[in-house]
């Protein structure tokens, strides 16, 4: 059995003993598109299949008796991990879960918006896209790596569903994250659509879409963003030509900007859980 | 001898060579992205001089930016 396989298995297996799941992390990179080489099994569980979930992974039979071990958690409550074996190479398995975090909606939203595709011969249900990439943006330059690819992908559904006349495109733009989601749509001339721009701006609040876009309708107004652009970056925005090398430089300052300030709230968020185990143990 | 990171830090004013040379990054790629991670004064400074779009858009940092941009990771993946 490969990984594909044996992860498949095992999410069928607690969907079986009424535990549902979504697998998050690089198989999900992976059933996106990115081939992602991972020892790790990523999901998020439903927080009623949290206490019991030991007795549920060993009901599975799945796993040899001994060979499921649970490890150490830094974050007890939020995140378990199960040391499921070890491959030929030496290298330890370990099936992670996760029953909340500050990047990720609470489970039921993260269930409505699963998407359900064969994966090791079976149906296994995934993460959103977009809830993924939102999954993604923590202190770890890797996973940007996987932002930038994610990003790539979801302008690229929109862009197909805006093109098939299934999405309006002022709402495929008030997505748009990357340079080649933003290359396809020039081609394409989506931006002479003033009107699709100035509403797809007013809709967003991601301030890299509003670099994308600001240039194009440079009198309007931005509303509120995770993380406002600096004064003097937005105003060289509604003033540069779009597409232009100044405004690809710019929108990448802006990109820039919102990893540090990502990462330093990721870095924020697990420092204060250190703080509070600190605490707690004097 | 060991080396003095301090020391040779000093060599140069390049940014990018200087994160390299006193240890700050191991590799070219790194001391890029961190350099990069850090340039919003440098940035608003430049777009606070008299530099045109045009010039601006040659700077080495604006140059750096684009080459860093959301594509560039692709070539070291594949």
């Amino acid at each position: 059995m490969n990984a594909d396989e044996r992860l498949a298995s095992l999410v069928q297996a607690l969907e079986a003993s009424g535990i549902s799941c979504l697998v998050m992390g690089g198989h999900a990179v992976r059933h996106y598109g990115l081939h992602r080489y991972t020892n790790d099994y990523d999901l998020t569980l439903a927080p009623e299949g949290w206490d019991a979930l030991p007795n549920s992974l060993a009901q599975t039979g799945l796993f040899p008796v001994g060979t499921l071990v649970e490890g150490n958690s830094w974050r007890p409550g939020a995140f378990r991990r199960f040391r499921i074996g070890t491959l030929a190479n030496g290298q330890e398995e370990w099936l992670e879960f996760w029953r909340e975090n500050h990047l990720l909606a609470p489970f039921p939203e993260l269930y409505s918006r699963r998407e359900v595709a064969t994966y090791g011969g079976q149906p296994v249900p995934f993460l959103g896209l977009a809830d993924l990439i939102g999954s993604k943006e923590t202190e770890r330059s890797p996973d940007w790596d996987d932002v930038c690819y994610l990003e790539e992908v979801q302008d690229a559904r929109f862009q197909a569903q805006c093109n098939a006349g299934l999405l309006p495109l002022a709402t495929a733009l008030s997505e748009l994250r990357s340079r080649r989601g933003f290359d396809s749509y020039w081609i394409e001339n989506r931006f002479n659509d003033a009107v699709a721009v100035r509403a797809a701006l007013a809709r967003t609040h991601n301030p890299i879409t509003q670099a994308f876009l600001l240039p194009g309708v440079p009198d309007a107004a931005l509303g509120s963003a995770v993380v406002a652009i600096e004064p003097v970056v937005e105003k060289r925005l509604r003033s540069t030509v779009p597409a232009s090398a100044l405004h690809r430089a710019l929108v990448e300052v802006v990109r820039r900007q919102y990893k540090v300030y990502c990462q330093a709230r990721d870095r924020a968020d697990k420092q204060a859980i250190r703080a509070l185990q600190d605490n707690a143990q004097t | 001898m060991p080396l003095d990171y301090e020391e040779a830090g000093r060599l140069t004013n390049d940014p990018v060579s200087r994160l390299l040379l006193t240890g700050q990054a191991q590799t070219l790629r790194e001391a890029e992205e961190l350099y990069l991670d850090n340039c919003l004064p440098e940035v608003i400074q430049l777009l606070e001089s008299p530099l045109s779009d045009e010039e601006l858009a040659r700077h080495p940092l604006m140059v750096m930016l684009r080459a860093h941009g959301s594509r560039s990771w692709e070539e070291a993946t594949e």
